[in-house]
């Protein structure tokens, strides 16, 4: 896992925003869950990687945060902030073209 | 059934032991884990393992990066007033609660010890330390759970912290002696007294003389004993004093 871990290391914020994207309003827990189900269990966050990475994309304004009662506990959602749609989506769109590129050189009889 | 007060205070102490501070943080990082503790419990494993098996995931994930302490004063007052007003409260159901643990009690347990000098000599001689030594009285090897500071029979003795006072007493050990409460967290006690000017209940802040020095109970020279105990556990009073 700890290749993985470094090639995380620049993309994890992009990887929140495009599951954040996709699925709405999620918890830290949740996207845990569902990038290690998407990745068949190849991808394990940690809480020191997603919460911070949370925390940064809300101060950065990318996101927002709310807060629910669940189970009579207090659960912090995130979801993408409207206001910042564009940036966000264009943030996604240049890792989805440099992931495109990486295949390209990584495969290069193709 | 394990009350979900303890499991949430032994996921904050681990978390604090991490070096996560930030209130709002622990209370994501503290729902986070339970739900893992849910989640494990549903897969079969009993409470004391999932707790056991989460609190070796806090030491061993790499939490450094949500140690650093990013409090802005505003949030906490906020939590306050949330609290005072009722808004707030933390049950966790699946546990059945003892009481409510609100987010205001979380930041409780962030607070640090009491830092006061227990005794009206601030240049007293300390007799005998924190941790393993000889009694001296019975000479057996034990583990000193406070510190000894050598004082005059009267000197008067001060509340180390706000708090309120849980118990006064007698017995043959201690003599005559204050226990403090001073929130949910930390407690100080205060041994040997020749006397005690304070009642059960009581409200103290810090300084407030709650009785004064002596030689009672086992004790082989007139000295203040002083303890501070987080939660069960006693801990060095020098390394709170001022800090
Ligand atoms: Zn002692």
């Amino acid at each position: 896992m700890d290749s993985n871990k470094k090639f995380l290391n620049g993309t994890l914020n992009t990887i929140v925003l495009a599951l954040l994207r996709e699925n709405g309003k999620m918890y830290g827990y949740e996207i845990c869950q569902l990038t290690k189900e998407k990745t068949d269990n190849k991808i394990l966050l940690t809480e020191g990687a997603i919460y911070p990475t949370l925390h940064r994309l809300e101060k950065d304004g990318l996101i927002i945060s709310s807060k629910e009662k669940v189970n009579g506990r207090t659960r912090k959602y995130y979801a993408i902030n409207q206001s910042s749609l564009q940036e966000v989506e264009s943030q996604i769109d240049l890792l989805s073209q440099f992931t495109g590129h990486l295949r390209s050189l990584l495969n290069l009889t193709t | 059934m394990i009350p979900s007060a303890a499991i949430i205070s032994i996921i904050v102490k681990a978390l604090r032991s991490a070096g996560v501070r930030d209130a709002e943080i622990l209370e994501e990082m503290v729902d986070h884990y339970l739900i893992v503790i849910e989640n494990e419990v549903a897969n079969g494993a009993t409470e004391a393992e999932a707790i056991q098996h989460t609190i070796n995931q806090i030491q061993t994930t790499n939490l450094s990066n949500l140690t650093v302490n990013k409090t802005k004063k505003w949030p906490f007052l906020l939590f306050t007033l949330m609290f005072l007003t009722g808004g707030y409260s933390y049950l966790y159901q699946p546990f059945p609660a003892k009481k409510p643990l609100a987010i205001a009690e979380l930041t409780t347990k962030v607070q640090s010890p009491p830092k006061g000098w227990p005794i009206a000599e601030p240049k007293a001689e300390i007799s005998s330390h924190f941790g393993l030594r000889k009694h001296p009285v019975t000479g057996a090897k034990n583990y000193h759970r406070g510190i000894d500071i050598k004082a005059p029979i009267g000197t008067p003795v001060l509340a180390t912290g706000d708090a309120t006072v849980k118990k006064v007493g007698y017995n043959q050990k201690a003599g005559r002696f204050i226990i403090l409460q001073h929130d949910d967290r930390y407690t100080t006690k205060y041994f040997h007294l020749s006397a005690i000017s304070i009642s059960e209940g009581d409200t103290v802040h810090k300084g407030d003389t709650i009785g004064v020095s002596g030689n009672s109970g086992m004790s082989s020279a007139p000295h203040l004993h002083y303890e501070i105990i987080d939660q069960d556990a006693a801990i060095d009073p020098i390394e709170c004093i001022g800090v």
